[in-house]
């Protein structure tokens, strides 16, 4: 069962900075593809949405950007900056909070 | 699927009518080649049409996102050229701001009873502030001349290169020139030419480091 994607639109961010803190670099589509092989295709990360969010951290100064040529076309890397890896650790921390109170008030048993 | 050089042009050329930006460009062009790469079956320019309908919503969609982007962008890079501003008050950039002190002080009387100031100060302001405009024509004209499209970056460089002068100029034409409409005696003039010629000197130095971290880069 494909699960709603408006329901982990508020941590599309801590998503991102948890893939880059475990693959050091990645590009655009490559993170796309990595959270549809995790999640086994129920989650699909929609581009129109992940653009700007990378665009947004790294705004912020949360990633940083390389630009490597593969294949001859340009190919733009995101890493985490000093603060991003700061901000992935509070980041995660919030998301299990949140997690943790949404089972209380779903009444839901975590499935481990 | 294996793209051919012909088909990739044709990808290209089809993009051209997106994007505003070479920076957004190059990044959905390199997605969309590696969607197609990892799709079955045979080419087709639709599938282009297709893909940027599904995941990037339509041309005018990407164009929204790119102003966005363009104004963090350049609130993202205002706020790292404020912060080598200040550093060139830390060690051991403070030194050159030292060094435009006692210099202040070596040239007060030849500037104060000579024409210095206007035969050599104040024009040596004019093209001390020009500097961060040719760093944005040479980048812009010359460096990246054979981008398809603009560069995102451009914004802010034009904003600053205008905006610095401008200040610069008019604060300039008020105090320090011989047409200002204030009548100032020689000392405060030399100390208002001092003082556009040591900000006109903090805003060029930062300007050029901001540059040479960010600008000259090929990431944003």
């Amino acid at each position: 069962m494909a699960v709603n994607n408006e329901l982990f639109k508020g941590t599309l961010q801590t998503i991102i900075l948890n893939l880059l803190a475990e693959h050091h670099r990645m590009y655009g589509y490559e993170i796309t593809q990595k959270v549809k092989a995790i999640t086994q295709g129920e989650l699909l990360l929609k581009e129109g949405a992940l653009y700007p969010a990378l665009h947004k951290l790294e705004a912020e100064g949360l990633l940083e950007t390389s630009t490597e040529v593969v294949d001859n076309r340009l190919r733009k890397y995101y890493s985490l900056s000093q603060e991003g890896e700061k901000e992935v650790v509070n980041k995660l921390q919030e998301a299990r909070d949140f997690i943790q109170n949404l089972q209380l008030l779903l009444n839901l048993k975590p499935s481990f | 699927m294996k793209l051919t050089e012909a088909q990739l042009k044709e990808i290209r050329n089809y993009l051209l009518a997106g994007p505003r930006y070479q920076e957004t460009y190059n990044e959905i062009y390199d997605h969309i080649v590696n969607t197609l790469e990892d799709t079955e079956g045979e080419y087709d320019i639709d599938l282009v049409a297709q893909i940027i309908e599904e995941d990037f919503c339509s041309f005018p969609e990407i164009v929204l996102q790119e102003e966005i982007y363009k104004k963090q962008i350049n609130k993202k890079y205002a706020s790292q050229l404020w912060q080598e501003a200040l550093n060139t008050f830390k060690f051991p950039e403070v030194f050159n701001n030292l060094l435009l002190v006692l210099m202040y002080g070596l040239l007060y009387r030849p500037a104060v009873h000579g024409d210095m100031i206007s035969k050599i100060m104040y024009p040596s302001i004019w093209i001390l502030s020009s500097t961060p405009a040719l760093f944005y024509l040479g980048k812009r004209y010359f460096i990246d001349r054979n981008f398809l499209k603009t560069s995102i970056k451009y914004d802010f460089l034009h904003k600053t290169w205008i905006l610095g002068l401008l200040q610069i100029q008019l604060f300039g034409y008020l105090f320090v020139s011989k047409h200002s409409p204030f009548n100032l005696s020689p000392e405060s003039r030399y100390q208002f030419v001092f003082l556009v010629y040591f900000l006109t000197s903090i805003y060029v130095r930062a300007f050029i480091k901001f540059y040479n971290k960010k600008i000259s880069v090929l990431a944003v």
